[in-house]
């Protein structure tokens, strides 16, 4: 049997219906009223943390493929001698930054890297007294460059003087002989003559705040005392 | 039961839209840049030893030898020679601006610039027998060698490395 709603009941519901008919038209959101007023001074306050980095080679920042060594150009390099070559690593951003260039020297040919001949052979003159090296791969190929001190803002810090080639490859040579009636020519050819250095400069910075952190975390490597702001040892 | 179950999935669904909140990324600064570039290495040098005849005077066997370093190559280079005949005869060297180095080897005092010829070397067989008719046959080698001119940081010359031997790994055409 179905109960039957009571006269009271009825009264409940219908007060309960009419609450909620009103509290729906009352909980709309009507337009936002407020008073009108105007200021004539207007204040922003933009605070950015810019960091950028970039490499120079003899005073002029390079990027890219086919940048680097362009000064060298006019004449091939001879053996033995060095060549004023300036790698500098420029804080371009706003912020000062622990600097690391990793830089890879090796030999090619036309047709591509030559892994016969040692980049040992390779020389380059590094500025130690700013920068700790790392150069502990074992084909002599990577060099690795850590900023002992922050680059600051604004400034550049020179990483690498001068490069050349080491006069032992002159030692290894090819001889030809060709016999013409009674003139015998010896031609000796240096075996790795018109060989080409090749040079991949990678410039990484990273913020001098928790720099230890910062640096395990960007460049997986344990930066000693980079949070006193002097880099004594990386491993 | 339902009611547990209820307050159950209730609780784990509070937990699910809590945990959806996406907490700000962290992250380091960094910045990073990279060029690369090539140059050409040219350490070539090319010598050339000429015999334009063999003078044999009356009564000598004189060889007449010019080095001469070929404008090809690039390089500046010191000379020095070297003959050797049947042990039985004696070997005479001359020539201008050539020297006894006192080890066999006679030295070619200057630089040989590129383009550039050494003053002959004379090489005369001395002490032949008397019964060899001129023109029969005399094996003479002459050996000449050269050092690449390496230079001091402010240009000048250092003195030749005759040490340095050349490792020669490939030949053509020596048969």
């Amino acid at each position: 049997m179905k109960a039957r709603k009571s006269g009271r009941y009825k009264s409940v519901t219908a007060v309960l219906s009419i609450a909620a008919v009103g509290l729906l038209a009352l909980g709309s959101v009507g337009g936002a009223r407020a008073a009108l007023t105007y200021s004539d001074t207007y204040q922003s306050q933009v605070e950015t943390q810019n960091i950028a980095v970039s490499l120079t080679e003899n005073g002029t920042a390079v990027e890219g493929d086919e940048a680097l060594l362009q000064d060298l150009q006019s004449e091939p390099l001879h053996a033995g001698e060095m060549y004023e070559e300036n790698l500098s690593a420029s804080n371009d951003g706003e912020i000062d930054a622990f600097v690391r260039l990793t830089v890879h020297k090796y030999w090619e040919d036309d047709s591509g890297k030559r892994l016969d001949l040692s980049p040992e052979l390779i020389l380059m003159t590094v500025n130690e007294d700013d920068w700790l090296m790392v150069d502990d791969d074992p084909d002599d190929e990577i060099v690795q460059l850590y900023s002992i001190n922050p680059v600051a803002a604004g400034d550049a810090l020179t990483a690498v003087e001068e490069m050349g080639v080491d006069s032992q490859i002159a030692k290894m040579v090819k001889q030809t002989y060709t016999k013409e009636g009674k003139t015998t020519t010896i031609t000796t050819t240096y075996k790795y003559d018109g060989f080409y250095i090749g040079l991949d400069v990678d410039v990484d910075a990273v913020q001098t705040h928790n720099a230890e952190d910062a640096i395990l975390s960007a460049w997986g490597v344990n930066a000693a005392g980079a949070d006193s702001g002097t880099i004594t040892g990386i491993n | 039961m339902m009611k547990k179950r209820t307050l159950l999935i209730s609780a784990l669904a509070v937990a699910l839209a809590a945990g959806m909140t996406i907490a700000p990324a962290m992250a380091y600064f960094t910045d990073h840049t990279e060029a690369s570039g090539r140059v050409q290495v040219a350490l070539g040098d090319q010598t050339h030893i000429d015999e334009p005849d063999v003078d044999i005077e009356s009564d000598s066997w004189t060889k007449h030898l010019v080095i001469s370093n070929k404008s090809e190559s690039n390089e500046a280079v010191y000379v020095r020679a070297q003959a050797f005949a049947p042990s039985n005869l004696t070997v005479d060297y001359s020539g201008t601006g050539w020297s006894d180095g006192g080890d066999g080897y006679w030295y070619y005092e200057e630089i040989l610039q590129p383009g550039q010829d050494a003053e002959e070397l004379l090489v005369e067989i001395t002490n032949i027998p008397k019964d060899m008719a001129a023109g029969s046959g005399l094996n003479v080698a002459v050996i000449y060698e050269t050092s690449k001119v390496l230079y001091n940081a402010d240009g000048t010359p250092q003195a030749p490395d005759w040490s340095m031997a050349a490792d020669v790994v490939e030949t053509e055409g020596n048969d």
